[in-house]
């Protein structure tokens, strides 16, 4: 059979299928009106009442279909009648526009009884629901394939919760469904959204003397037995949206100040966590925090002691501060450099390191 | 209604046979569909970060991933770099290991330590900015990391903020842990600070004391000042130091000794630098020295006596070494213990005396 043969029957094929369901589901019409719905009955009780149940009922009803525009919809008869409130639209969030893979929401029970169960449908990227349709599961919070109908008591009141697991980047829509009874379900309320952002990182390095690389440190000249501290100080600063916070490390390229030239091989002044300013430590090196701005952050330890007290600068990659697992916006930490020399400490004028300073989010 | 009136299609007509597997085929796939590409699923990664070794543009991609997801199925790990970065397209370039991580790496989130991710090894695939290596199921709840290297053809891009990449890890199709990261890259050595400091040569030279009283010296036995004179080193000389001593009074020639202005006499110092002399069979005045210290030097060996009754001749106005030593040191001493012994015709008088000097250079 030709290609054209085989179009021509599919678009038939689809033309008689439309036919007939606009035949079956028609009301009837004049050459001007149709009548769109309809129903027969004849009479009823309102309000029947005892002490223990009480009846609504109609003989007769219109039917279930109803009719609408895009701003209101008509529900009419006995179906709609036990139907429970349909929800408004929840309310969906991202405080400080700051969330990459979560998002506040919270519903209203729309004045339905306390029986009733709510499910509150997702959509991300797809404002019609057509596609990426997920439910919230009240045990995790997280999105799931299958409806959750819970009590608006475990939907938290109405209060805010958090829905975790969420794409970076993307819009969510949100709508909720109350349920009474088995079979009752309600149509699905008005839609809200909200976007998740992108995670973001930023890093950058300063001294005191020099606001933009290359970066150098000196600490000075060396005397034996006394701690000689830089008088400039290396200053880190981020800013992350990370979940759990940003984290900065430090390390060298020795395993302490080095100089090639002092002895044959070369002489290392060592880096270890210690007190330089103690009689029983000759010689040694290291890093001590200083000061960090911006709230969550925090020095570590070996690098969050006083005076003389430093951390060790080695190969090792080290975290020296961070945003104490929370995201941080311009947080900031500092550290000093210092030195001790002892009396056969070798002589030489180009002791260095060369320190790296890594950063991430925990995201 | 008959059913022998329904008016069955003619399957061994071509076009209607074509038909009914065309329909077949709709219906199928509308029903198939979904389990083709089946909905993401979602919140399994409770924390993670992917840190790299170096943050400056043009620098070579290494780092340490970390993981802590609820799923327990995982068979791959993937880690998606971000735009711009240039990645070898060669999956021998890339290696995997879990070296110090139990050691070095912790959750940030409650501080326990990492542990080595499971089944890690070096890359099986890559794509694009997308690196692949093999992996092991989980334990829900266990914080996992580890290491990663390109080689040199592999470097960060260019210097910006809010660099987006993803680690991935798959438990089947797709990808079922996603966890987005940002990173910053920074201007080339912006991420470096060069430390620097100088140790200046330093030498200390002391004595402890700067006068010796032999007393009355005996014609049948040797006196030797019961306390010495100590010679104190402290230097980071490369090379240590070397020390040396000479005397005043020249008694004939440079020879040297003790001499007497009032009865214009002289203890004479025996033989010749470097012969040790043995006064208990000779008469004059000799230097005995002791090594000691946290680094003691090496005697010279015309000053090295026995300890009781013998040392070197010193010379007026020559410095003879005394002792050396090739390293720096923190402490070195000498003690300079003289000794003496008189003729039976040494001129009597109690002004025998000279001045001894000491000195010491570092060898830097």
């Amino acid at each position: 059979m030709k290609i054209k043969h085989i179009s021509i029957y599919i678009v038939i094929f689809f033309i008689v299928n439309y036919l007939l369901i606009n035949q079956a589901f028609a009301g009837p019409s004049s050459g001007t009106y149709e009548l769109k719905d309809y129903g027969f009955g004849s009479g009823g009780t309102v309000n029947s009442t005892s002490a223990t149940y009480s009846l609504q009922g109609i003989s007769g009803q219109v039917e279930s279909a109803s009719l609408s525009s895009s701003t209101y919809m008509m529900l009419p008869g006995l179906t709609y009648t036990l139907e429970p409130n349909t929800p408004p639209a929840p309310t969906i969030t991202n405080p400080s526009n700051s969330y990459y893979n979560k998002l506040n929401i919270s519903i209203n029970n729309a004045s339905n009884s306390t029986d009733t169960t709510f499910a509150i449908q997702i959509a991300s990227n797809s404002a019609d629901f057509s596609q990426n349709v997920f439910y919230v599961q009240s045990s995790s919070n997280t999105l799931g394939a299958t409806p959750d109908w819970q009590t608006y008591t475990t939907w938290n009141s109405g209060s805010t919760f958090t829905l975790v697991g969420l794409s970076a980047g993307t819009t969510y829509y949100a709508r909720v469904a109350a349920k009474r009874g088995t079979f009752q379900q309600g149509r699905w309320g008005a839609i809200a959204s909200a976007t998740t952002v992108n995670p973001s990182f930023t890093l950058s390095v300063r001294t005191t003397s020099q606001p933009s690389p290359p970066f150098s440190v000196f600490i000075g000249q060396l005397n034996a037995g006394t701690v000689t501290t830089s008088s400039d100080q290396v200053t880190t600063t981020i800013t992350t949206n990370a979940n759990s916070g940003g984290l900065i490390y430090l390390y060298g390229t020795n395993t302490g100040l080095k100089s090639p030239t002092a002895i044959a091989g070369g002489y290392t002044i060592p880096s270890a966590n210690n007190d330089l300013s103690s009689g029983g430590i000759l010689e040694g090196y290291g890093a001590r925090g200083t000061s960090t701005s911006g709230a969550p952050m925090e020095l570590l330890s070996p690098y969050n002691q006083s005076g003389d007290i430093v951390g060790i600068v080695d190969t090792t990659k080290r975290e020296f501060a961070d945003s104490s697992s929370s995201p941080v916006t311009g947080g900031q930490a500092s550290f000093q450099l210092k030195a001790k020399s002892k009396t056969t400490t070798p002589p030489a004028g180009d002791y260095t390191d060369t320190i790296t300073i890594v950063a991430t989010g925990s995201f | 209604m008959h059913l022998s009136k329904i008016k069955l299609p003619n399957l061994k007509d071509p076009k209607v046979s074509l038909s009914l597997l065309l329909q077949l085929s709709i219906l199928l796939l509308s029903v198939v569909y979904p389990l083709l590409y089946p909905q993401q699923a979602h919140a399994t990664v409770t924390e993670g970060f992917v840190r790299f070794d170096r943050l400056a543009t043009g620098s070579t991609i290494s780092g340490t991933a970390c993981l802590k997801s609820t799923l327990t199925t995982q068979t791959k790990t993937e880690i998606v770099f971000p735009q711009g970065w240039t990645i070898s397209s060669t999956v021998g370039n890339w290696t995997a290991n879990t070296t110090g991580i139990v050691a070095q790496e912790k959750d940030p989130v409650g501080g326990g330590a990492a542990e080595a991710w499971p089944g890690i090894g070096n890359a099986s695939a890559v794509s694009g900015l997308v690196v692949t290596f093999p992996t092991t199921a989980f334990t829900a709840g266990h914080y996992y990391c580890f290491n990663f290297s390109g080689t040199a053809a592999s470097t960060v891009g260019a210097a910006g903020n809010d660099k987006t990449g993803e680690l991935k890890t798959q438990g089947g199709a797709p990808y079922t842990d996603d966890m987005v990261f940002a990173t910053s890259v920074v201007a080339a050595a912006a991420d470096t600070i060069t430390v620097s400091a100088s140790v200046s040569a330093t030498m200390t030279f002391s004595l402890n004391a700067n006068s010796v009283a032999l007393g009355t010296l005996s014609t049948g036995s040797v006196t030797s000042d019961p306390t010495g004179i100590t010679q104190t080193v402290y230097t980071n000389a490369r090379n240590g130091y070397t020390s040396w001593i000479k005397g005043t009074s020249a008694t004939g020639g440079t020879g040297g000794g003790l001499h007497s202005t009032n009865a214009n006499a002289d203890i004479t110092s025996p033989s010749s630098y470097p012969t040790v002399t043995d006064l208990t069979s000779a008469t004059g005045v000799v230097i005995d020295t002791l090594a000691g210290g946290t680094n003691p030097p090496t005697l010279a060996a015309g000053y090295t006596g026995n300890g009781s009754s013998s040392g070197g001749h010193f010379d007026g106005g020559i410095f003879h070494q005394t002792a050396t030593l090739t390293t720096p040191t923190g402490s070195s001493t000498v003690k300079y213990t003289l000794r003496a012994k008189i003729a039976s015709t040494q001129a009597a008088a109690s002004d025998y005396s000279d001045i001894l000097t000491v000195t010491a250079a570092g060898s830097f």
